[in-house]
């Protein structure tokens, strides 16, 4: 009954121990290599993964960049040190790209294990900016060869702006890395085919000429008839039975029209909220009349189906305001001629039509390495960095820099859209967002979901705008009360 | 009499197979419509057809080219070969001592062995995960990835107990009066014995550690040239720039090797799952 292995058994046997030991260690061996840099200095920088494979990739080119410059610097240094003088260290950077990037950062500001240059999108800069990781750059910047502050458009650098209380004012605590300024894509296709004009590339419709030229568009004001629904012309009246909606514009933001009316949200010191006023209530009182009475754009129950991107490509709405992030995706599944505008607003201040989004970079406060964590976040919006990322096609240059707008021309040539001009000009005016005027949205985010009562089905229920802002103020105001209640203090 | 048997029968039957099939096509429309989207182009990708006006294979070399999709391949089978075969030996190591050896509180090591089973996974994570931080350092590693499921699990000695419980006990005996070692037995009758059993657990702890993403996205940390190919997918679908058809292709091809090793061992499977009595 006895016997021995076989050869086939002993084959086996001995080739699954030899793949077990050497998978594993294939896979110690893969860890230890990927953090063996020899004597040079390790900085790690921390980024999100929100654009994909094209920004990461893009990051770590402006890295190596960085590191390429600076390690040429230490050698000429190195080359000229006297016998004896401990020669300077090169450096290596690490891009450690993090999921789910706000959520995933809040875990690791508490834990203290915070990398030395981390991303921060400047929605999340008032929040983190009050837990105190992030070193203050303003001498740095003063200090600095490469940095002009001057030439920065100032909602750029701005927007990073702590003075202890509020954003947008006081030391700067991030370098900009870019900026997403916002515009109004239309579907030239569409425009030809309802006799719509194009808009100006240069100068924003005015909100009644938006109205006018958005309630062109197809037969969008649902009726019922008969049993089935009907989609009415709010330009002619014309009744026809078609597939679906069409819209003027798949989305509108009041900000565009309440900061162009001369309106704002809160007072600069965030104690008083001023949504009462006159202008701002024209500008509701605009939105509802143009999304409930002409159906220009789709109420919020629709979009809750669909997404306003949708819309846009598939030629169920002739425009769509977004960012330039959106440019790329256009380009590519877009089967229409379309070209950008500016975003239609009032004519108190015009330009100021938007926000603009954008991300920077801070310094860890307690970093081992600040000079050098510094220059590496200072380096993405010096000139030679924003050369790299224009060049690429992925942002505006954060600069009046001749250099990199020729660069952005260069990109942009022969490719949609032609307005390319409009992008600089917004990145110049836009500003940042709502999230900005407080570390906390909660504010907004009440005022945007009790907004539903100007939008119901129902015309015997649906509020006014004045009504419904004037009810809503001290709401809002008490919401900022609960959770700034510094702000309040010492007489505000 | 016997004609309306038959009748209702073949009727029978042919209702039988209409249902079988609609419920086949239900399953694998998905599927279908994954590969047939691999093959669209991003301005296809967002229509309602359900396959592509204009095949194209550039989202195939894309996968490749653009993303971590290569190397993760490479680690997740460099991660994945050693808990197989080691796990799975470990386990019917295990198995085997529990089935045929008798020694003092075999029970009471059993039942504790048993009692693990109804512990969720989820519950024993956040301590793991301290432990492997804090006290080992591997984290940021694919050790903790790989060693734990090494040491082989309690449901696979389970099954390889189940399976040793239907075999004799003559070879062993005889082989004992031969002179031969338990572990000699172990490794030249009982192991080669378990054949399709053990290639059952093979096929199913492949499966099982290729599908795995909650483990390596805890341990393997940010860094891209450790990912395996679930967290290289996970990564594709960012917040602001999802090319879709590039997510899809690179799921089709992560179905592959699951998909290939099904159809050439599925008959090992389906024995192994039927003489274990395992569901």
């Amino acid at each position: 009954m006895f016997r021995i292995l076989t050869w086939k058994q002993l084959a086996a046997w001995l080739t699954a121990v030899v793949l077990v030991v050497a998978c594993f260690t294939v896979a110690v061996c893969s860890v230890s290599a990927g953090t063996d840099y020899g004597d040079r200095t390790v900085l790690t920088l921390c980024h999100w993964d929100n654009g994909g494979a094209t920004e990461t990739n893009l990051v770590k080119e402006v890295c190596a960049a960085f590191e390429q410059t600076y390690n040429r610097e230490i050698d000429e240094k190195n080359a000229a040190l006297e016998e004896g003088e401990e020669p300077l260290k090169k450096i290596k950077i690490n891009v450690s790209v993090i999921s789910s990037y706000e959520t995933q950062f809040n875990s690791i500001i508490a834990s203290r294990n915070v990398p030395d240059v981390f991303l921060v999108p400047d929605g999340n800069f008032g929040q983190w900016v009050q837990t105190g990781v992030m070193l203050e750059l303003t001498d740095y910047i003063e200090r600095s060869e490469l940095i002009d502050l001057e030439k920065v458009w100032p909602s750029a650098i701005d927007r990073y702006r702590y003075n202890g209380r509020t954003m947008g004012s006081g030391s700067v605590y991030c370098m900009p890395k870019d900026v997403t300024p916002y515009v109004m894509y239309y579907n030239k296709d569409m425009f030809d085919e309802y006799g719509v004009p194009y808009p100006d590339g240069g100068t924003p419709w005015t909100p009644e000429e938006a109205l006018e030229y958005w309630s062109m568009f197809g037969y969008s004001r649902p009726e019922s008839m008969g049993g089935s629904t009907v989609y009415v012309s709010s330009k002619t009246g014309e009744t026809k039975i078609r597939d679906g909606h069409v819209y003027g514009v798949a989305k509108i933001y009041p900000e565009s029209f309440i900061w162009s009316n001369g309106a704002d949200y809160l007072s600069q010191d965030r104690t008083d909220v001023l949504i009462d006023s006159p202008e701002f209530i024209e500008v509701y009182d605009y939105i509802q009349t143009s999304t409930m009475d002409y159906c220009v754009t789709p109420t919020s129950a629709i979009l809750s189906t669909t997404s306003e991107k949708t819309l846009f490509l598939n030629g169920e709405a002739a425009c769509y305001i977004e960012g330039r992030s959106v440019t790329s995706d256009l380009r590519k599944q877009a089967t229409f001629d379309w070209d950008i505008a500016p975003i239609p607003a009032f004519g108190v201040d015009p330009d100021c039509n938007g926000w603009s989004g954008s991300v920077g970079y801070a310094v860890y406060k307690e970093t081992p390495y600040p000079d050098i964590a510094y220059r590496l976040a200072e380096y993405f919006t010096s000139v030679e960095g924003q050369l790299i990322m224009t060049e690429s096609g992925f942002s505006i240059p954060l600069y009046n820099d001749e250099a990199a707008i020729a660069k952005l021309y260069e990109f942009d040539a022969g490719k949609k859209p032609a307005n390319t001009a409009e992008w600089l000009r917004a990145a110049e005016h836009q500003r940042a967002g709502l999230w900005q005027y407080l570390p906390s949205v909660r504010w907004k985010d009440k005022l945007a979901d009790d907004s539903g009562v100007l939008f119901t089905s129902d015309p015997s229920t649906r509020a006014t705008a004045e009504q419904f802002l004037t009810d809503e103020k001290e709401v809002i105001l008490n919401i900022i009360k609960t959770d700034f209640p510094h702000l309040f203090a010492d007489g505000g | 009499m016997k004609i309306k048997q038959n009748f209702a029968f073949i009727g029978g039957k042919i209702l039988t197979y209409f249902v079988l099939a609609g419920v086949s096509v239900l399953i694998l429309l998905p599927f279908v419509y994954l590969i047939a989207c691999s093959f669209k182009n991003a301005q296809e990708i967002n229509l309602s057809n359900f396959f592509p006006i204009a095949w194209t294979g550039e989202n195939y070399i894309a996968v490749f080219r653009e993303t971590v999709m290569l190397r993760a391949f490479l680690n997740t089978f460099v991660y994945i070969i050693p808990p197989v075969l080691a796990g799975v030996f470990m386990s019917a190591l295990a198995a085997y001592g529990f089935a045929r050896l008798r020694f003092p509180g075999s029970k009471i090591l059993f039942s504790c062995m048993m009692a693990t089973l109804v512990i969720p996974n989820i519950i024993i994570m956040i301590p793991s995960y301290v432990m492997f931080a804090n006290f080992y350092k591997w984290v940021g590693t694919p050790l903790p990835v790989m060693l734990p499921a090494m040491c082989g699990s309690t449901v696979m000695m389970f099954f390889f107990l189940n399976f040793l419980r239907t075999l004799p006990r003559d070879y062993e005996e005889a082989a004992i009066l031969d002179g031969m070692s338990r572990g000699g037995i172990f490794v030249t009758i009982i192991f080669p014995l378990m054949k399709p059993a053990v290639i059952t657990q093979i096929l199913l702890c492949f499966i099982t550690q290729y599908n795995d993403y909650l483990t390596p996205l805890l341990y393997l940390g940010n860094n891209e040239s450790l990912f395996t190919v679930q967290l290289a997918i996970n990564q594709m679908n960012s917040a602001y720039a999802v090319e879709t058809e590039k997510l899809l292709t690179a799921c089709v091809v992560a179905m592959l090797p699951t998909c290939v090793l099904f159809l050439l061992c599925q008959k090992y499977l389906a024995d192994g799952i039927s003489i274990s009595g395992l569901k």
